[in-house]
């Protein structure tokens, strides 16, 4: 049988894309900065979670990605924000319908800052736009100074990176001038922070990139 | 291991084509995959397969054009390829750099079989 070839040009991800733009006009128009912590399991995203909102003058929310339990969510939600559990139940990382889903449960008056803790893995999801503002690498000092060029995709298009358990230094070998090198080298752009879990340092240079990461959102949403 | 993830996507996009336009039986698939999508194509056509039985996708042989990783700096113009993104220009050392290509995920085209009598 004759076969004939048909040219299509097209996104494999387009509905995903739909899903992701329809986010961001939401975020747009409520003047809300999204923020998606991608990051091993283990990494420090929940404790940075749990930092930021001790200590934060803006109103945040959080989303919670896990394959399975609640146990992040009822972290978080100690600290009396609003928080949504997805579990995906064997899924590797977070896909933009889950997070329109959701919204459904979510207030957003008054909101400033929305957090979407990713599944733990550094692989996945880089690859799938959330409709977030910017992609936040999250990696421990226990994980290793290679991470970066061994994961290139993430550390080259996310907007910060945050080096978690520095506290661990003195008791482990990482190579900090290596890793930050190599930070540098993949995305010269990106926002660099080094927190100290056990005193906190580091917590409010953190604290004030993201609240003029919200100033700048809100500017450029007024103009 | 996201393999799943696009071809469900893929089939999302491909079948309603295929009803559309009354395709039977699609014979190739052609991708293009940029090498920054870590996507391992083995995972992909094994979920494919599995995914696409009972469908008139189900026989499409996926091939897949890996494309490699090209970058420009906006304020010298320089364009280089690479098997690592840079975040610098090697050349001016500017951080106004692009990747313009390495990230593609798209359908190139389908090769489909004619319906019998409209062959030609």
């Amino acid at each position: 049988m004759a076969t004939k070839r048909v040219s299509l040009i097209q996104s494999v991800m387009a509905a995903d894309e739909r899903y992701a733009a329809r986010i961001r006009s939401v975020m747009k128009e409520r003047g809300i900065l999204l923020l998606n912590l991608i990051g091993s399991p283990g990494a420090g995203k929940t404790t940075l979670l749990e930092e930021t909102l001790k200590r934060c003058r803006f109103s945040a929310a959080v989303i919670e990605g896990d394959v399975a339990t609640a146990r992040d969510a009822e972290r978080i939600a100690a600290f009396g924000v609003p928080v949504i559990q997805i579990n995906t139940k064997g899924g590797c990382h977070l896909e933009a319908n889950l997070v329109l889903r959701a919204f459904e449960n979510l207030q957003f008056d008054k909101l400033d800052v929305l957090f979407i803790e990713n599944v733990g893995n550094l692989v996945c999801p880089a690859e799938f736009d959330l409709g977030e503002d910017m992609k936040i690498a999250v990696c421990s000092t226990a994980e290793g100074a290679d991470k970066p060029l061994k994961y290139p995709h993430l550390f080259h298009t996310c907007s910060a990176v945050v080096l978690t358990k520095k506290d661990l230094l003195p008791y482990i070998r990482f190579d900090r001038e290596l890793f930050w090198k190599d930070v540098e080298s993949l995305n010269a752009k990106a926002a660099k922070f080094e927190i100290d879990n056990l005193s906190g340092d580091g917590i409010d240079a953190w604290l004030n990139t993201v609240e003029t990461w919200l100033k700048q959102k809100r500017e450029t949403q007024r103009a | 291991m996201h393999e799943m993830s696009l071809v469900e996507a893929l089939l999302d996009s491909l079948l309603p084509l295929c009803a559309e336009n009354k395709w039977e039986k699609v014979d190739r698939i052609h991708l293009r995959i940029g090498s920054l999508r870590q996507v391992i194509p083995e995972a992909l056509v094994f979920c494919f397969q599995t995914a696409s039985s009972g469908t008139p996708l189900a026989e499409a042989a996926v091939e897949i054009t890996e494309i490699g990783i090209r970058q420009k700096c906006d304020q010298c113009g320089l364009e280089w390829g690479g098997e690592i993104p840079l975040g610098r220009c090697p050349g001016c050392g500017s951080i106004e750099v692009a990747t313009t290509a390495g990230f593609e995920l798209e359908i190139d085209s389908l090769e489909v079989f004619e319906n019998g009598n409209e062959a030609g």
